[in-house]
């Protein structure tokens, strides 16, 4: 897979995220929580790596509004997710490397949200990636007719994080 | 849903049912996916039978609800697991030492209760994170810093109670050191407030730390005694200023009369940061990035460990570089910072071919720009820069999912850190593990050094069991040496408290016999820190 393969992979997830709203079940909650339908407040891009400026870029022409991190998502967690998860849950995407997704993602379960889509880019030989997808089985075939293949895991990640609506337990 | 070991379908039903009452059906945890997300991410046993998962979990509000869970929970004999933030990665995270407790999670208690600036002090509930404290602080605008641990994302408290550091000064670094006053949930219901909080309308429960008769306060950290529900903890006034100062020394053995004279420093309160020891010659600590060592330099770094010395004493100086160097860090008075620095030059230069190197003098608080480029926990900055690193590159091709600690607390001397460094060094010749050529100490702790050993935890079930024989292999060989570890994630607790054996093993009996008396249902934290309550018990001695 070259360069430009996982910019349209990053880009694929994420716009089918964005347009694709009600009715999702994220991968790590497939049960009956449901994600509600929230425009993207940020596109997130790790910038330290050339696809993810490339993805950074492509979401900024799709009128997205773009956030660069240099692998560190503090002042962004600090200065601007917070506060704004603070007022209420808005949805994120990104293009990163794990850590950054790692942090978010946990600190996104404290305000009712999951990852409810995830693309897993492999760094494969010669730099080319490769790219595992996990999500819900139709938003999965939606991806896989964007053309976005399943066979390798990951070193980039495209992924999604919003708001889900959770059942009561009893 | 899964169900607590040895607690009936039935019961377990009925005491959900009675946690809701109390807390409100929305913060009752059942279903898989809301469970899921209580998982150790750093669990050494992930996906394997063994790897401690909870049954559900609950999160009160406030202190009347988690009276009200306890209370439920002693009914129908559920055993609770409390977590501040769940986010001591490497240490267990959010889930429990016993699977199939419910989590008692206290994210949502999470109210800074009270910053006082002219007493430098904070009082807290346990969900408050460092960045919670941090920005109220700020905020607030008070001239107050916080010690912070690295990631800083964890709660004020359970770091505490998990006697966790940070990295400012000796008094504040030792997180729970600092405290100063808890309020507990006692596993009945009752409330318990310990040092000053014990007198009726007490001015002072932040200010003066033991009360009056014995000081209980230490039986809350690393245990299962009780729910702590508020804790002060004294802070640091924001200091006028800022210096370091790097001392270089020529030869390997030199590192003994090094780290006597740091010890007199330290101990002394001269400096007063965290000191940092590093090996120019021996290119340690080594970046993510560095290139090899040199077949040359790693067969003289052998020979060093065995305390042949000479030959990398002779590399040292043909390359120019210094056997060993110490940056020394000062918090206080800018004109004093730069006195004290100036006798620990007097000090250090009895050292034969010691050389200095000053570091510039930084006025606080600091401007937005260099908040941006300092080393943010060493001015009470939370952070999460750390997960940045580990990216692959040349010397770290497939990157892990986190690491456990194997960290033996060792005498603060050279000898020591030469006679450790060998031990470990043959131990992994002779099973095979994997040991770094040379380990520095870190100075976190007064008076003692810390060993750090980071072993990966992977998602890949072969490489975890090899990494747990071999973590457990060195808890035995360090505690064979009298070096014990401070702190470790449950999968080791058992172990490492098995080694604290003085007397028959008369630590553990004694807090068995504590936990049996204030638990006898044994409903909290089972298995913490390798306190079981009695009906776990058999079978596991």
């Amino acid at each position: 897979m070259n360069r430009r393969e996982i910019l349209q992979g990053g880009i694929a997830a994420t716009t089918l995220s964005i347009v694709g709203g009600a009715g999702w079940t994220p991968s790590s909650v497939s049960g009956d929580a449901r994600p509600q339908s929230l425009p993207v407040y940020k596109v997130i891009f790790d910038q330290r790596v050339a696809e993810a400026r490339e993805f950074g870029r492509e979401m900024l022409q799709l009128g997205l509004a773009v956030q660069p991190i240099d692998g560190d998502m503090t002042n962004l967690w600090y200065d601007d997710l917070y506060p704004r998860w603070r007022q209420s849950p808005v949805a994120i995407a990104g293009l990163t490397a794990h850590g950054p997704l790692f942090c978010l993602e946990r600190l996104a379960w404290d305000f009712g949200m999951r990852v409810v889509l995830r693309t897993d880019h492999q760094r494969a030989a010669k730099g080319s990636f490769g790219r595992a997808l996990t999500g819900q089985v139709s938003l999965l075939q939606a991806a896989a007719g964007a053309g976005l293949a399943d066979d390798e895991p990951d070193a980039l990640i495209s992924w999604v994080i919003a708001p889900v609506t959770r059942p009561l337990s009893t | 849903m899964k169900t607590p070991p040895g607690v009936s379908a039935t019961d377990f039903a009925a005491a959900l049912g009675q946690f809701e009452a109390a807390v409100g059906k929305e913060w009752v945890f059942t279903s898989d996916e809301d469970v899921a997300l209580y998982r150790d991410a750093y669990s050494p046993f992930w996906g394997e039978p063994e790897e401690r998962v909870a049954a559900a979990a609950v999160a009160p509000g406030s202190v009347e609800q988690v009276q009200a869970v306890v209370r439920a929970a002693n009914r129908y004999k559920i055993p609770l697991y409390p977590i501040s933030t769940g986010r001591n990665l490497g240490y267990g995270g959010s889930a429990p030492n016993y699977s199939g407790s419910v989590v008692l999670d206290l994210k949502r208690m999470n109210r800074v209760l009270e910053v006082n600036e002219r007493s430098a002090y904070a009082l807290v509930e346990p969900g408050v994170s460092y960045f919670d404290l941090y920005r109220y602080i700020q905020e607030q605008g008070l001239r107050l810093m916080v010690d912070v641990p690295d990631p800083g994302w964890g709660g004020v408290m359970g770091n505490a109670l998990d006697r966790g550091g940070g990295y400012t000064t000796h008094q504040f670094r030792n997180h729970f050191d600092a405290h100063c006053g808890m309020e507990i949930v006692l596993a009945d219901g009752e409330i318990l407030r310990t040092g000053m909080g014990a007198m009726p309308g007490s001015k002072t429960w932040q200010q003066y730390k033991s009360g009056f008769g014995p000081w209980v306060d230490g039986i809350f950290s690393q245990s299962n005694f009780g729910v702590v529900t508020k804790m002060g903890f004294w802070l640091m006034p924001e200091p006028d200023a800022y210096l370091t100062g790097v001392v270089l020394v020529p030869r390997h053995d030199d590192l003994i009369p090094l780290i006597d004279i740091l010890n007199y420093l330290e101990s002394s309160r001269v400096c007063q940061g965290i000191s940092e020891l590093s090996s120019p010659v021996m290119g340690l600590p080594a970046a993510d990035d560095a290139p090899p060592v040199s077949p040359e330099l790693a067969a003289l770094i052998v020979k060093a460990v065995e305390r042949d010395t000479r030959g990398l004493d002779e590399f040292a100086a043909r390359k120019g570089r210094a056997a060993w160097s110490c940056t020394l860090k000062f918090y206080g008075p800018a004109k004093a910072l730069q006195a004290q620095w100036e006798f620990a030059k007097d000090k250090f230069a009895q050292i034969r071919g010691s050389t200095f190197v000053d570091g510039a003098l930084i006025k606080l608080p600091l401007s937005a720009e260099q908040k941006e480029k300092a080393h943010k926990v060493e001015f009470g900055i939370p952070n999460l820069s750390i997960f940045s690193l580990g990216a692959r590159n040349a010397n770290n091709p497939t990157p892990t999912n986190g690491h456990q600690w194997f960290s033996p607390i060792i005498p603060r001397s050279g000898e020591d850190v030469f006679e450790a460094n060998r031990v470990f060094a043959q131990a992994g010749r002779e099973y095979g593990l994997p040991v770094p050529p040379f380990s520095l100490p870190f100075c976190f702790w007064e008076r003692s050094f810390l060993f750090l050993f980071g072993f990966p935890v992977t998602h890949d079930v072969e490489k975890n069991k090899k990494t747990r024989a071999a973590f457990t292999q060195l808890v035995r060989i360090a505690a064979d040496h009298g070096w014990g570890e401070y702190r470790t994630a449950p999968a080791y607790q058992d172990l490492i408290m098995s080694t604290y054996s003085f007397n028959n093993h008369a630590l553990l009996r004694f807090l068995e016999r504590l936990k049996d008396a204030v638990d006898p249902h044994g409903i909290l934290s089972a298995g913490r820190y390798g306190i079981w309550p009695k009906h776990l018990r058999e079978g596991r001695q």
